[in-house]
C-alpha cells in the first residue's frame, strides 16, 4: 500500500467515513475504466456511504426497539385476517401516522394481529425515516 | 421506536414512581417517536398502574405515535382499568386521530396447529399405508 493510501484512509477514519476508506480503491478503479469524471466518483461514494449509514440506522433502531420477533410484512398471512385492509395496513406502513402522531388501535383475539411491519417494497425494507418505525404489535404469525 | 408488553411497561411506571424516577422514564419514553403497547387488557392493572398508564398516554398525545394491542372491545377496557371516568379520559385521548384496526378470523397459531396436525395425519396415514 501507498503511503498516501495509509494517509488517507486514516483521514477518512478521523472523519468517520468507513464506506469511503472500504469502497475508494474499488470505486476509483471502476471510475477510471468507466471515464467518471471526479464529481461522479465522489458522489458515488457518498452515494454508499449514505446508504450504509442508512442501513446501520435501522438495523439500530430495530435492536432499540426490543421486539421480541421481527417478521416484514411480506411474511404475514392475510388469509388468517378479516375486516382489515391489506391496502389500509400498508399505507399506515408508509409512516404517515408517525409524523402526525397519531394512534393506531388493533383489536382482537391473540394470534390474529400483524407482528412486525416493515413495508415490504423491496427497498431494504425501510427506505424513509418515517417508514422505519417498525408495527410490531401482537403475536401473529409465529 | 420501543416495543413493550403493557403489563410490563406499567410494571417499569411503578418501579419509576417508587424510585422517584416517574418524570425521568416519562421523558425517556416521551423521546421516542413511536410506541408500541403490546397486549392491553389480559392482565387487570392495579389503581396506581391504571393512574401510571393514563397519566403516560396523555403525556404522548399528539406528541407521539402509538400503537395498542388489545384482545378486548372498548367498552370493556374499563375492566383493566378499573375506574370508569379513567377509562372514558384514556379513550378519549386514545380514539380521537386514531386509526383503528380490527381483526377478525382464527387465530394464526391455532390455523397453524391444525394446519401441522393435518400434515402429520397425513404422514402417519402414508406410514399405515406401507
Amino acid at each position: 500500500m501507498q503511503p498516501h493510501n495509509t494517509l488517507l484512509e486514516s483521514y477518512l477514519r478521523q472523519l468517520k467515513l468507513p464506506t469511503f476508506a472500504q469502497n475508494y480503491t474499488a470505486f476509483a478503479q471502476d471510475a477510471a475504466r468507466t471515464g467518471l469524471s471526479c464529481e461522479r466518483y465522489l458522489l458515488a461514494l457518498s452515494e454508499a456511504e449514505m446508504a450504509q449509514r442508512d442501513a446501520n440506522r435501522v438495523e439500530r433502531c430495530i435492536s432499540q426497539a426490543k421486539l421480541p420477533v421481527l417478521k416484514e410484512l411480506s411474511q404475514f398471512d392475510w388469509s388468517c385476517v378479516q375486516g382489515v385492509s391489506k391496502t389500509r395496513v400498508f399505507e399506515l406502513a408508509q409512516g404517515g401516522y408517525i409524523t402526525h402522531s397519531e394512534p393506531i388501535l388493533m383489536i382482537g383475539n391473540p394470534g390474529r394481529r400483524l407482528v412486525s411491519c416493515r413495508d415490504g417494497t423491496g427497498s431494504g425494507g425501510l427506505p424513509t425515516r418515517a417508514t422505519r418505525a417498525l408495527l410490531q404489535c401482537g403475536d401473529a404469525g409465529q | 421506536m420501543r416495543f413493550y408488553n403493557v403489563a410490563t411497561l406499567v410494571n417499569d411506571l411503578i418501579s419509576a414512581q417508587h424510585e422517584l424516577k416517574l418524570s425521568r422514564f416519562l421523558a425517556l419514553l416521551g423521546k421516542h417517536e413511536l410506541l408500541v403497547l403490546d397486549e392491553f387488557g389480559f392482565i387487570p392493572f392495579s389503581r396506581d398502574g391504571a393512574h401510571l398508564l393514563f397519566q403516560l398516554c396523555s403525556a404522548l398525545y399528539e406528541r407521539s405515535a402509538l400503537i395498542i394491542t388489545s384482545n378486548l372491545k372498548f367498552s370493556d377496557w374499563n375492566s383493566v382499568m378499573g375506574e370508569e371516568h379513567l377509562t372514558a379520559a384514556l379513550l378519549d385521548r386514545l380514539t380521537h386521530r386514531a386509526h383503528i384496526l380490527e381483526f377478525l378470523g382464527d387465530s394464526f397459531r391455532f390455523r397453524s396447529r391444525l394446519k401441522q396436525a393435518e400434515q402429520s395425519g397425513e404422514e402417519e396415514g402414508q406410514a399405515e399405508a406401507f
